[in-house]
C-alpha cells in the first residue's frame, strides 16, 4: 500500500483513513505493518494513524518503527507497537528485522516481553510483577547509590511536562510590530547559508524590506518533508509577506519586520529547535517586536 | 464588604453548614456531578480567582464518591496562577483516568450521607487550618 | 534512645479458657475479650473469628490491622496517649507478637474497607494472608454519628491488641533486635565516614477517616517534627485511616515501618541513620507550602545527605510529596521516592497526580489498578454485601457464588506505599 504522506495529511478529514481500510479489508491480512517512518513526521503520524486504524477495524496485530523523537511516537506510542529506529532509513536494515520479529510473535500470540527486549518504544502501560526484594530494601540501596553519586534508575520515569507559559495579550495589534518566522524552509534563491534540508542544525534571518511579496524569483524552498511544487512557485504561501503588507497597510497591525526567520522542520531535533529559539529571541526583543507569525508545513 | 472566600459544592450537607456564613460564599449545585465542580473551580480560577484547597482531597479517587467541594479567594493566593491551572487541570484529568468505562455505584441514602460527611469533613480540615482561619478573619 | 524488641514467634492461634501463649500457640478467651470491647457503649455487638494462613477464609471490610506489643522495661506504655499517659516511648524493651495480628472488621461507613483472603490469588498481593489472625468484629449502634462510629472502631481494635498483649508478659523472646539512635552529633560522630540519611514519613491528614495520630494527636495538628525512629515501634504513630485498602499505612505497617527496619540494617555498614523527619498531608495549599519548607529545611539543618520519603494516599498527598521531593533536592539533600501507583485500568494514564523534575529516583510499590479475581471462600468473617461499592470493585463485579472480580487496590495492603511488599510495576 502506497500513500503520500501530504495526500495523507491533507485528506484526513475528508476520509482517507477509511479509503484505505477498504482497500485492506478485502485482503483479509493477518498482520500490518506501517513504516518505518524513522524521523519523517507526517510520515510517522500516517503510519501510527493507519495502524492503530487497522488494529481498530480488523482487529488483528499491527507494528510500525520510528525515530524517538518522531511526532507520531507521542500521538501513537500508547495504542500500537512502535519499534524504536535511528533517524535515517539508514537503520532500515537494523529496523526491519525488529518489527518483523515483533509482528511474528503478535502473529503467533507468543508472550511480548518489555521494551528493552524486543526494542520498541515504552507504551507507557504500567505492568505488575514481584520483584526479588522488597521496595523499601532496594529504596535505601538506591539512595546510597545517589548519594555516592553512581550510576540510578527509577521505576517510574516521570512524565517530561515542557510548561510554555503563555505570554498576555497585545494591547493594541494596530500599533505591534510583528515578526514572521517559520520551519518551512523558504531560504533566499541559493541558500546561502546551506540551511539543510532535513535535520536543521541552522537558522536564517533574511530580508523583506521593500517587498509587497514572496517572490519566486527571490525565493526559494529547500524542506526535504512535503512536496515543494506549490511553494517554489509561490512562497507567499509559506511566509505570507503579501497578507501581512496588506494588514500593515489596512491598519490592522502596527508594522512587519524587515526581516523572516526560517530554518527546515523535519527531522529536526528538538533540542536544536529549542536552540535556534534562544539564539534568535534576543535579536527580536532588541527590535521591539511585540508578536510573531509561527509558519509551520 | 464583598465576601471574598467561596466554597463551591455539590455537597447538599457543605452547603446546608455554610449557607449563612459571614465571610464565606456559598456556590452550591445540586445537579453537579463531581467532574462538573471541578470544571467550575478551573473556569474560576481562569476569571481571577484562587486555588485554597487541593483539588484532589480526601484518598477517595474520583470513582468512589461522587460528591466535591473546592475552597476558592479571590485574595492572597497560595500558588502560581500556571500552578493552579496545572493543579486543577490534572484533577479533571484524574476523574476522566478514573471513570473512563466505568458505571458509577448505586449508593444507599446511608452510603450518600457518609460521603457527604467525609467531603465536608476534608474541606473542613482545610478551614479549620490556624493559617487560613487567620486570613479569613482578617479578610485577606 | 535504646530499646530492644523482643520477638516472641507465634505459628498458630486457638480458642482456649485462658489468654496465653504455650510453645508458640496464642489461646484466645473469646469471651473476655468480647467484653472488653462491648465496654464501649458505642458498639452493640462484638465476635470474635479467628483466621489461618492457607485457610478459604475471606475477611472484609478490614479497618485496622495491629500487632500485639507489650512493654516491660522502660516508660509509658505502647500506644502512648490512647491506651496510656502520653509518656515518651521508644525506650527499655518491649516484647511483640510476631507473626499475629488482630484484625478490626465490620461495616465503617457507607464505601466500605478492604478485603483480606487467607489463600487463593488475592493472598500473594496481602502480607496479613500469612499472618495468625484474631478477627474482632463488631457492631454499631444504629445512628451513631460517623466520627463517633470511627474512633470506637479505632478504639477496639487497640483494646483487643493491648488485651492479647498481656499474654506476651513472661515469655521469653525467640529472637531479639536492639535499636539505638543517639543525639544528633553524637550519631553524627559515631559512624563519620558514612552518609548521614533519614527518613521524611509523611503522614495522612485530610478529615474523617483521613487521619493519624502521633501520641494521640490527630496530625493535622503538627508542624513538621523530628521523632527518634524507635518510638514508633510502640506505637507512636497509630492509623485511623479508612480509605483505600491497598495502600492505608495500617498501625501494624507503622509498628513495622519497612523504611525504618531497612535503614537499620543499614546503619552503620552503608549509612548512618539519623532520625525520622515527620510531616503530614493538609488539605489547605498554603499548609502544603509551609510544611514542605519547614521539611526540607529540617533535612538541611539536620546535615542528612540523603533521605527516603514516603507518602500516605493518592491525590493530594502526591502534591506533598512532590513538594518535598523538590524543596529538600534544591536544598542540598539527594531524594528517594517510595510509592504506588494509580494509571487507571488500561494502565496507560499518568499514575501519580503530580509531578516534578526531581523526582528522578522513584521506587515502586505497584499498580493499584490491575484487575484479579477473587474465587469463592468456604468461610466469610464480616460481610461482603458491599463489594460492589468496596474500593476497587465496581457494579457487576460479584457473582452468584461468592465470587467476584476486583482492582487490587480493595486488598489491604497490596500496594502499601512504603515498600513493605515485594510488588512493584514497570513499563511496558
Amino acid at each position: 500500500m502506497i500513500c503520500g504522506d501530504n495526500y495523507f495529511g491533507s485528506h484526513i478529514e475528508s476520509g482517507v483513513v477509511d479509503e484505505i481500510l477498504e482497500l485492506i479489508r478485502p485482503l483479509s491480512p493477518d498482520a500490518f505493518v506501517a513504516g518505518p517512518a524513522f524521523n519523517a513526521g507526517r510520515y510517522g503520524v500516517a503510519c501510527g494513524t493507519m495502524a492503530k486504524a487497522v488494529q481498530d477495524a480488523l482487529s488483528i496485530p499491527v507494528v510500525s518503527g520510528m525515530y524517538r523523537e518522531n511526532p507520531g511516537v507521542d500521538m501513537f506510542r500508547k495504542d500500537i507497537y512502535i519499534i524504536e529506529t535511528k533517524d535515517s532509513s539508514a537503520d532500515m536494515r537494523n529496523a526491519a528485522p525488529k518489527m518483523a520479529k515483533l509482528l511474528k510473535k503478535l502473529v503467533n500470540g507468543e508472550e511480548v516481553l518489555g521494551p528493552k527486549e524486543e526494542g520498541y518504544l515504552e507504551k507507557g502501560i504500567r505492568v505488575n510483577y514481584f520483584n526479588e526484594r522488597r521496595g523499601s530494601e532496594r529504596a535505601v540501596e538506591l539512595l546510597v547509590r545517589k548519594i555516592k553519586g553512581e550510576e540510578t534508575y527509577t521505576d517510574y520515569p516521570m512524565p517530561v511536562i515542557d510548561h510554555v507559559a503563555p505570554a498576555p495579550p497585545l494591547k493594541d495589534l494596530s500599533k505591534a510590530k510583528i515578526a514572521l518566522i517559520t520551519s518551512g524552509g523558504v531560504v533566499p534563491q541559493g541558500n546561502p547559508d546551506h540551511i539543510e534540508s532535513s535535520s536543521a542544525t541552522k537558522w536564517g534571518k533574511y530580508s523583506i524590506a521593500g517587498m509587497d511579496h514572496a517572490d519566486k524569483k527571490d525565493f526559494m524552498t529547500i524542506h526535504g518533508g512535503y512536496d515543494r511544487a506549490f511553494i517554489t512557485e509561490d512562497p507567499d504561501l509559506c511566509i505570507p509577506v503579501d497578507a501581512l503588507r496588506k494588514l500593515e497597510k489596512e491598519g490592522v497591525i502596527g508594522k512587519l519586520t524587515d526581516y523572516f526567520i526560517t530554518t527546515t522542520g523535519t527531522g529536526t531535533a528538538t533540542n536544536s529547535s529549542k536552540r535556534f529559539a534562544e539564539e534568535y529571541i534576543p535579536l527580536l526583543k532588541e527590535d521591539g517586536v511585540d508578536a510573531v507569525l509561527m509558519v509551520s508545513t | 464588604m464583598e465576601k471574598i472566600y467561596l466554597l463551591l459544592s455539590n455537597n447538599p450537607m457543605a452547603a446546608e453548614k455554610y449557607r449563612e456564613d459571614r465571610d464565606i460564599e456559598l456556590s452550591y449545585h445540586e445537579e453537579d456531578s463531581f467532574r462538573d465542580v471541578l470544571v467550575r473551580a478551573r473556569d474560576l480560577i481562569h476569571r481571577g480567582w484562587h486555588l485554597m484547597t487541593h483539588p484532589q482531597a480526601s484518598n477517595l479517587k474520583p470513582n468512589q464518591c461522587p460528591y466535591k467541594t473546592v475552597f476558592l479567594s479571590k485574595g492572597r493566593a497560595a500558588e502560581s496562577e500556571e500552578r493552579e491551572i496545572e493543579l486543577i487541570e490534572a484533577a479533571i484529568a484524574a476523574v476522566d483516568k478514573f471513570t473512563r468505562g466505568m458505571q458509577a455505584p448505586r449508593w444507599t441514602e446511608k452510603a450518600l450521607r457518609d460521603f457527604q460527611t467525609v467531603d465536608l469533613s476534608v474541606i473542613e480540615s482545610a478551614l479549620n487550618s490556624s493559617l487560613l482561619h487567620q486570613m479569613i478573619l482578617n479578610h485577606q | 534512645m535504646k530499646l530492644e524488641l523482643g520477638k516472641i514467634h507465634i505459628h498458630d492461634v486457638k480458642f482456649g479458657e485462658k489468654t496465653e501463649i504455650r510453645s508458640g500457640v496464642l489461646y484466645v478467651n473469646a469471651d473476655e475479650l468480647r467484653e472488653l470491647v462491648l465496654r464501649d457503649d458505642r458498639l452493640i455487638d462484638c465476635h470474635v473469628e479467628l483466621a489461618h494462613p492457607g485457610e478459604s477464609v475471606r475477611i472484609t471490610p478490614v479497618k485496622d490491622v495491629i500487632e500485639p506489643r507489650l512493654k516491660v522495661e522502660g516508660p509509658g506504655v505502647v500506644f502512648p496517649g490512647v491506651m496510656g499517659k502520653v509518656t515518651e516511648v521508644g525506650h527499655g524493651k518491649t516484647y511483640c507478637m510476631d507473626g499475629l495480628c488482630v484484625v478490626t472488621v465490620g461495616k465503617i461507613v457507607g464505601f466500605q474497607e478492604g478485603v483480606i483472603d487467607m489463600s487463593g490469588p488475592a493472598a500473594e498481593y496481602c502480607p496479613f494472608s500469612k499472618t495468625q489472625n484474631v478477627c474482632v468484629v463488631i457492631e454499631p449502634k444504629e445512628g451513631l454519628e460517623t466520627h463517633v462510629y470511627e474512633s470506637a472502631g479505632r478504639m477496639a481494635g487497640l483494646s483487643a491488641a493491648t488485651y492479647l498483649a498481656k499474654a506476651l508478659k513472661d515469655q521469653t523472646p525467640d529472637e531479639t533486635e536492639v535499636f539505638e539512635t543517639k543525639p544528633l552529633l553524637e550519631q553524627a560522630a559515631q559512624y563519620p565516614d558514612l552518609p548521614r540519611v533519614g527518613y521524611i514519613h509523611m503522614l495522612q491528614s485530610q478529615g474523617l477517616l483521613h487521619d493519624t495520630y502521633y501520641y494521640g494527636v490527630d496530625a493535622k495538628q503538627i508542624v513538621p517534627t523530628i521523632m527518634y525512629p524507635e518510638e514508633i515501634f510502640d506505637g507512636a504513630i497509630i492509623s485511623g485511616n479508612c480509605v483505600a485498602p491497598c495502600d492505608k499505612v495500617t498501625t501494624y505497617h507503622h509498628l513495622h515501618n519497612p523504611v525504618i527496619e531497612d535503614l537499620f540494617r543499614q546503619h552503620g555498614k552503608t549509612v548512618n541513620f539519623m532520625g525520622v523527619i515527620l510531616t503530614n498531608e493538609n488539605v489547605f495549599l498554603m499548609d502544603k507550602e509551609r510544611h514542605s519548607d519547614m521539611t526540607s529545611k529540617l533535612c538541611e539543618y539536620l546535615g542528612l545527605e540523603g533521605v527516603l520519603l514516603t507518602e500516605e494516599g493518592y491525590g493530594n498527598p502526591d502534591t506533598d510529596l512532590m513538594m518535598n521531593c523538590k524543596k529538600t533536592t534544591q536544598r542540598g539533600t539527594k531524594v528517594v521516592i517510595i510509592t504506588d501507583e494509580f494509571p487507571g485500568r488500561d494502565g496507560k494514564s499518568y499514575s501519580l497526580a503530580d509531578v516534578c523534575k526531581e523526582a528522578d529516583t522513584m521506587i515502586s510499590c505497584g499498580n493499584g489498578n490491575v484487575v484479579i479475581h477473587f474465587p469463592a471462600m468456604d468461610r466469610l468473617i464480616g460481610t461482603q454485601d458491599f463489594i460492589e461499592m468496596q474500593i476497587g470493585g465496581w457494579v457487576g463485579c460479584k457473582n452468584e457464588d461468592g465470587s467476584f472480580d476486583a482492582e487490587i487496590q480493595i486488598i489491604i495492603a497490596s500496594t502499601i506505599a512504603n515498600g513493605f511488599n515485594k510488588l512493584c510495576a514497570r513499563g511496558y
